[in-house]
């Protein structure tokens, strides 16, 4: 078994609504490698979100261990969570959440200044970050309301970056982007995990599942099946083939 | 409904109060000065006058452990018994100390005395010690209380808890459980007759299930007498059918023949109908937490002799009404059988495995393919009761839900559960 980050062991997740109970997640057994690009789609009311909200700590299961590098975070109480999650992950949202009375900037290192307590050190981690995905400096000092979408999305990922997570959770992060403002974003999420970071991301769109290394199609709350595109490059057409063969019998 | 035992208990509460309240009631508080003590350190004074203020002897008269200052006539302080007390007259009227004057054989002023006023710290002793009492009685009462309140609960509030359960049971046609006695609790007549009426309606339904047997085996021996003698027309019917040359007759002929296989097809029906009976009994298979198999084990093991171990967690596939079911018919084969600790276990592989184990004698090899039969009973039934439909029902239950049970006869009686993974 090589470099595993991430391990669920029959997780489910139940909502009940007064005594009716919702059985969202079914005894789901996953394994998250290291470095992995992992993408999970499913139609809608699958469990994908709930399933993206156990895994990163978000949301307790109800039955179920969740071992993310060795410990079983499902047992964590709620304080110890929070900072695990701090830690060790990053959050990446379709609705993006920047504080819109704080500047781009401000909104990464307060996300940064939680862990750490050197503003100075940083501020210049999170410029070059900045640079690297094209936001420039007088960009930065600008407030969420008064950049674009795409901008505004990028500064998201950085926030999520800046503690130098070991692993990225994104819902939809190209949901609420048009098309060049989300290829933007996905190179960004790419380019991200060349450098080895893993990510999961839920996503509906069909250009965002083919940057995924490993499609993970959930239905009624259990993975209904997997397909492994790590072979081709991104470029490859064979790998939108292959994409589109397992969705199709998957019934997408 | 003994109603005695509450009333004397919470006569005992009130009692033990009214006993407190009277015990602080008689407390006195004394602040009178013992006026034989005065006297005799005054005339002790007088006759050590002068020289009171030296350092030897001690004041006379401390044994009385009244403190007190003494002042010549000019109001200057020559001794005291301690330190902080009324040192001049001044100070003794504020303080309302008594003061006794001293006089000498000629009737002259020696001095004085002035005895100091300590209401305020007997006050205080006074007060710490009714506080003290008051504590205590609060105590003893609360203690009573919790003493009348556990009583209650477990006499009155717990037998209706099990009532509750035996009623449970009993309206969803389980009628093996007993209601446990409660010999001389305020519900021991009480329990006594309703376990009489599970007992009677038991009896009743085990007779109506025999006229319900006896009715369908009537039918099928009398679908099955009667099948002969139809076979026997339709090949009759057939035979000369084919021998006639008559073509009416011919027609006629076939016509029979078509009817007794009518006739012939009804019955069949009819007696697959007894046969399949069973089918009646619907299964509704949905997501159950593992966790709640737990509590459905505890409630159906009413004798408390099982011993669970840990569960792992996930989501099966499951009837809980039924399989509630199966497992009160699993506890109480036990119970009936072996009698002994039930060993629950449980583990995942690709599917959820439970496992029921006592320590019994268990059934001998050649009658454990027999045990699911319908209408089997074992050689060790001897006169328990039942009908030997149990493990057949409790396995088609399991069947339904997908799964399936086993027995095991290998040191004690061991049921194998599996059920599905969702």
């Amino acid at each position: 078994m090589s470099n595993t980050i991430l391990t669920t062991q029959k997780l489910c997740k139940t909502f009940s609504n007064q005594g009716l109970q919702q059985h969202v997640l079914k005894n789901l057994d996953l394994e998250i490698k290291g470095g992995d690009f992992t993408v999970i789609m499913g139609p809608s009311g699958a469990g994908k979100s709930t399933l993206l909200y156990a895994l990163s700590g978000m949301d307790k299961p109800t039955l179920g261990k969740i071992i993310f590098g060795g410990r079983d975070i499902s047992q964590f109480s709620n304080d110890h969570l929070a900072l695990f999650r701090r830690k060790n992950c990053g959050f990446v949202f379709q609705q993006i959440y920047l504080m819109d009375n704080m500047s781009l900037m401000d909104n990464v290192l307060a996300a940064g200044l939680l862990v750490s307590k050197k503003k100075k050190t940083l501020a210049h981690e999170a410029a070059a970050l900045f640079e690297q995905v094209g936001i420039s400096e007088g960009l930065w000092r600008k407030f969420p309301t008064q950049v674009s979408g795409g901008e505004a999305q990028r500064a998201a990922i950085i926030r999520a970056l800046i503690n130098q997570p070991r692993i990225i959770f994104a819902d939809e992060p190209t949901g609420s982007l048009n098309s060049a403002a989300g290829t933007a974003v996905l190179d960004i999420l790419s380019e991200v995990n060349r450098e080895g970071r893993s990510i999961v991301m839920v996503t509906h769109d069909l250009k965002s599942a083919l940057r995924g290394n490993r499609i993970i199609y959930l239905k009624d709350g259990a993975v209904c099946g997997e397909c492994n595109l790590a072979e081709y490059v991104i470029e490859d057409p064979k790998r939108s083939e292959q994409l589109l063969a397992f969705l199709k019998e998957m019934g997408w | 409904m003994k109603i005695k035992g509450y009333i004397i208990i919470i006569v005992l509460i009130v009692m033990t109060g009214c006993a407190g309240l009277f015990i602080l009631a008689n407390k006195q508080f004394d602040i009178s000065l013992d006026t034989v003590a005065v006297n005799d350190i005054v005339s002790a004074l007088k006759a050590g006058w002068p020289g009171v203020e030296e350092v030897e002897p001690d004041l006379p008269g401390l044994a009385y452990g009244i403190d007190y200052a003494v002042i010549n006539k000019d109001g200057h302080l020559l001794k005291a018994t301690k330190r902080g007390i009324s040192e001049d007259e001044n100070a003794a009227v504020a303080h309302r100390d008594t003061i006794v004057s001293i006089y000498g054989k000629d009737d002259a002023e020696l001095g004085k005395v002035i005895f100091y006023n300590d209401t305020e710290e007997k006050l205080w002793q006074y007060q710490s010690e009714l506080l003290n009492r008051c504590a205590g009685i609060l105590l003893l009462c609360g203690l009573l209380g919790l003493f009348w309140v556990i009583w209650v609960n477990r006499r009155i509030l717990k037998p209706f808890g099990r009532l509750k359960y035996f009623a449970s049971n009993v309206a969803g046609g389980n009628l093996d459980i007993p209601l446990p006695m409660e010999k001389g609790g305020a519900f021991g007549a009480f329990s006594e007759s309703f376990d009489l009426m599970r007992v009677a309606l038991a009896e009743a339904r085990e007779k109506e299930q025999k006229a319900n047997k006896s009715k369908k085996e009537l039918v099928a021996s009398l679908s099955h007498d009667i099948k002969t003698p139809v076979a026997s027309i339709k090949a009759l019917s057939e035979l000369m059918a084919v021998s006639t040359p008559d073509q009416k007759t011919k027609k006629q002929l076939e016509t029979i023949t078509e009817k007794a296989d009518q006739i012939d097809l009804l019955i069949s029906n009819m007696f697959h109908a007894t046969l399949e009976e069973l089918q009646e009994l619907k299964v509704a298979p949905q997501e159950v937490s593992s966790r709640e198999l737990i509590e459905l084990i505890k409630t159906s093991d009413y004798l408390n002799l099982a011993a669970l171990d840990k569960f792992p967690d996930c989501l099966v596939i499951a009837d809980p009404m039924r399989l509630s079911q199966v497992f009160d018919n699993i506890f109480s084969n036990s119970y009936k059988y072996a009698n002994t600790k039930i060993k629950v276990s449980a583990h995942l592989t690709d599917t959820f495995c439970l496992e029921f184990t006592d320590f019994g004698k268990g059934v001998p090899p050649e009658e454990l393919p027999l045990l699911k039969q319908k209408y089997f009973r074992g050689k060790n039934a001897g006169n328990k009761s039942g009908a030997g439909i149990g493990l057949f029902i409790s396995s088609y239950f399991m069947q339904q839900m997908k799964g399936s049970l086993k027995c095991i006869s290998k040191d004690g009686f061991t049921v194998s559960l599996v059920l599905m993974l969702a």
